[in-house]
């Protein structure tokens, strides 16, 4: 297992440093550069200055190894955009914002999202089913941002409920989480209907059921344990995108999360920025991988064992 | 059975649409006499009427709060860029002087932190006398902090990217490189209290220059305490204005609050303002249609509408020193023939463009200096004609020009046969609208083909940068109240623009009026180089005098916009009347 898990971690880091790589110097072959957000020409001296104080006159290389070296001392520079602000004070700052909106939509996602799809296979062709089912459809086809403008619109102008936009108190939260949360419920709906659905038509159900034990028992130890499996795929890379952010609620809702900061970064060619959260979002990626493999070994025993007939 | 609950459900949705339709027809039921009151309000400004009923009247709490729509990079004045920090620079600093607005609408610059000042004969020393004023903790503010101030931006390690607006100081442009000390630049603080600039030449709109941001007082002693850090937290920054800065949420907002140490504090009647940093308009509409937000700038037309019914609410659309213009890359055979430049100018519609693209907001331009501008003391456009009128009477047919251009550079005179690509600066569909209605107009009127290319902002800038183009359209902006901001960027080798275009007399023009210090004859200079660059030369076609255009509360008095000013000014804003 500990051979397993170090293998593991160097994997991690030399994916992480494979995009880095990339997109150091994706970011740096597309044309602009950081003084073009100004939308206006400014005076020779007064660039050179510029890409003097940042070293950006120097050759892409010779940045790429500056950029190295800095990282290795923990240092992930300065936003060229915003001066004075360090990448990982924003990283520090926006990060938790969009962490505590995507924590709450995941949670309510998930939860109203499994117990609607449990709710809907037990009452297969009947109403509820059919009430889950139009639930569902309704929050794939309806994108958030939709949503979030009918919100803000009818409880935040209508009828002055809500906050419009804004950040500070849980009251802020409630509409975007709502917005956000709509798309997993239904994917959690849909893909919980269909496994409770498959596992509910096998032999240890029924085994289980004449056995005589109780309706909660049956769903909590024989049929979620086995249905959730599918759900928990799908959970890794929301587990990461928790902390990214969903950059079109954010500016719906005005909440200064981490999502517009890289959308931000990306359009004013801000290059510390755009490689920090870069670097944060793959390690994100990455550890929340890690952790669903690990949640599988929970989940199911079956995993557990064949990695350690692998080893 | 049944029958009762058809009728429960018809009573309810008839509920519903009721409830509905009541909060939908809330806002016009007031009579018409109250909407005439609120039109003859558009200006702002009228500080006339009996002081002391105003006092009795104001609301006991005292606040604004208004749309930022993008996060101000940094308040300090030697290393951001961008309006917005400008914006709450200007609130929370008091520089030499403030820049107010007239009642028409140009700009009137007031002793602020400078009780008054005096230029030697040549024009060259500038000698200012500072009033007795302190900063929010108590520290005097001092000649010293000027100096500090104005070296901090002209050093080449702060990278100032505003730095240039300082050059006409001697030793400036120099010192910004890097080739002298900062020492030798011509910045001196006399004793505590007086502050001398030299100059490195002439320079008639020095004056002009120092309500702007690069001039402002700057502590050293807390600039290097803070280090990097400075300006970057509300706790990074410190106020000897009207307002200090208490808090900023950063992508959130910004909070201002009175500052107590102001000298001129009893003019100030706010106690707050705050800045919500809103990136979507539509965001911003809906919280300025249910009150969270009292004022805000509105460009869409739907939601324009919607406002100008309001009764409760006053629209303000003022100049701003901005024109959008259409350029051409002279390297390109077929823009390398004036007459087919003139042709293109010509083709386009402006008093419909201003309709179609912009809503109506703004002005057609047939000059390239907007209009309120002025040298000296005169207004420029009262004094010259729109040099590109004059041009439009004389070729009626622009299909006429271009076809006299083709045959002056040997190419085939049949129009059809031309296909021009426009490069248009970002990919949105608001640009596509943009591009499509030039494609077309350019189209219609000259029977030729145009096809449009639409890149990022910064591929934008480095195309047209690199003269990787034909033709393309953007905006500029002046920096300060004089025509030069506007006309030294077509001198030959400048590097702020990017036309291929070159002319001599038109360079001897500009270098006549950046010498002398006369304003009629700095008129008749810009004059003769505004008709060279769209009458004879057809350089660029200027389409739109940008304006403003943003609603506001009628409860929210005394604000001003000045032209060159970076925002609001709400120095002497109040409100009166808020529910």
């Amino acid at each position: 297992m500990l051979k397993y898990t170090l293998k593991r971690l160097l994997y991690m880091v030399l994916t992480l440093f494979i995009v880095i790589t990339i997109t150091f110097f994706l970011i740096h072959a597309i044309p602009g550069d950081p003084l073009s957000s100004l939308a206006r020409n400014l005076p020779a001296q007064v660039k050179e200055n510029f890409y003097a104080k940042y070293g950006l006159n120097k050759s892409v290389p010779e940045q790429y190894v500056m950029f190295l070296k800095n990282l290795c001392h923990g240092d992930f520079g300065e936003s060229l955009k915003f001066p004075g602000r360090g990448v990982a004070d924003i990283i520090e700052k926006h990060a938790p914002i969009s962490a505590r909106l995507g924590l709450q939509a995941i949670t309510i996602g998930v939860i109203v999202g499994i117990v609607l799809g449990i709710v809907a296979a037990f009452k297969r062709n009947r109403w509820p089913d059919h009430l889950v089912m139009f639930i569902a459809i309704l929050g794939v086809c309806l994108p958030s941002f939709v949503l979030a403008a009918l919100l803000q619109y009818v409880l935040s102008v209508k009828f002055e409920l809500f906050p419009t936009a804004g950040w500070g108190t849980g009251k802020h939260t409630v509409l975007p989480t709502i917005a956000l949360c709509f798309g997993s419920v239904a994917t959690y709906a849909r893909y919980m209907r269909s496994s409770v659905l498959d596992v509910i038509n096998q032999d240890y159900i029924l085994t289980a059921k004449s056995k005589g034990i109780s309706n909660f028992n049956l769903i909590w130890k024989h049929v979620i344990r086995n249905a959730i499996i599918p759900a928990i795929t799908i959970l890794a890379p929301q587990i990461a995108g928790i902390f990214g952010g969903s950059f079109v609620i954010e500016s719906i809702f005005a909440i200064p999360g981490l999502g517009s900061n890289l959308v931000d970064a990306v359009n004013n060619r801000d290059y510390t920025v755009i490689m920090g959260l870069t670097i944060f979002y793959c390690a994100l990626y990455i550890v929340s991988l890690l952790m669903v493999d690990i949640l599988y070994g929970v989940v199911d025993p079956r995993v557990r064992v064949s990695e350690e007939v692998a080893e | 059975m049944k029958k009762r609950k058809v009728l429960a459900i018809i009573m309810a949705i008839t509920l519903l649409a009721v409830a509905l339709m009541g909060c939908g027809g809330e806002k016009p039921k007031e009579p018409a006499e109250e909407q005439g009151e609120a039109e003859g309000n558009e200006e702002q400004n009228e500080t006339e009427g009996d002081e002391a009923a105003q006092d009795a009247e104001i609301d006991d709490e005292q606040y604004v709060t208004l749309r930022m729509p993008v996060e101000p990079q940094a308040i300090d004045p030697s290393k951001s860029s961008d309006l917005y920090s400008s914006d709450i620079l200007n609130e929370i600093t008091e520089g030499l002087v403030r820049l107010e607005r007239d009642e028409d609408g140009g700009d009137v610059i007031v002793p602020a932190g400078a009780e008054d000042w005096e230029a030697s004969d040549d024009e060259l020393v500038w000698t200012f006398n500072l009033r007795d004023y302190e900063w929010e903790d108590g520290e005097p503010v001092t000649a010293h902090d000027f100096e500090y101030g104005i070296k901090r931006t002209i050093d080449p390690e702060v990278a100032s990217q505003y730095a240039f607006l300082l050059y006409p100081i001697k030793n400036a442009e120099a010192c910004n490189a890097g080739e002298k000390e900062l020492d030798e630049l011509g910045v001196k603080a006399l004793d505590e209290k007086t502050l001398e600039v030299t100059l490195e030449g002439p320079c008639a709109y020095f004056e002009k220059l120092l309500a702007f941001k690069t001039m402002y007082p700057q502590r050293e002693d807390l600039v290097e305490q803070w280090g990097d850090k400075a300006g970057s937290e509300a706790e990074y920054t410190i106020s000897c204005g009207p307002f200090k800065l208490d808090n900023w949420t950063h992508k959130s907002e910004l909070i201002l609050v009175k500052n107590d140490n102001y000298w001129d504090v009893d003019k100030v009647k706010l106690d707050k303002i705050v800045y919500k940093i809103v990136e979507d308009p539509n965001t911003a509409y809906n919280m300025l249609s249910n009150g969270e937000l009292d004022i805000c700038g509105v460009s869409k037309p739907e939601w324009l509408e919607k406002f100008k019914q309001r009764d409760d609410m006053t629209y303000a659309s003022e100049f701003e020193p901005s024109v959008a213009y259409q350029f051409f890359n002279q390297e390109v055979e077929l823009f390398s023939n004036a007459n087919v430049r003139k042709a293109f100018t010509l083709a386009v519609d402006k008093e419909e463009l201003v309709e179609v693209l912009y809503y109506g907001i703004g002005e057609p331009a047939d000059g390239w200096i907007p209009p309120v501008m002025k040298v000296g003391d005169t207004t420029f456009r009262d004094a010259v004609d729109e040099p590109l009128k004059k041009l439009a009477e004389e070729n009626p047919d622009p299909k006429e020009l271009l076809i006299k251009g083709l045959k002056e550079l040997g190419m085939d005179p049949d129009p059809s046969k031309v296909t021009v690509t426009m490069l248009e600066a970002g990919t949105d569909a608001e640009n596509r609208r943009f591009a499509e209605y030039y494609q077309q107009a350019y189209e219609t009127a000259l029977g030729i083909n145009v096809e449009a290319e639409y890149v990022d902002w910064p591929v934008f800038l480095d195309r047209v940068q690199d003269m990787d183009y034909e033709l393309a359209g953007m905006g500029w902006a002046g920096d300060y109240d004089d025509p030069m901001t506007f006309m030294d960027m077509w001198i030959t080798g400048s590097e702020m623009s990017n036309t291929g275009w070159s002319n001599e007399e038109f360079d001897e023009l500009i270098k006549k009026a950046q010498e002398s210090l006369d304003d009629e004859e700095r008129l008749d200079y810009f004059k003769r180089a505004e008709e060279i660059l769209l009458y004879e030369d057809a350089v660029i076609s200027p389409t739109i005098y940008r304006k403003s255009s943003r609603f506001q509360y009628g409860y929210v008095k005394d604000t001003m916009k000045p032209l060159f000013g970076s925002g609001i000014e709400f120095k002497y804003g109040y409100t009166q009347g808020r529910n």
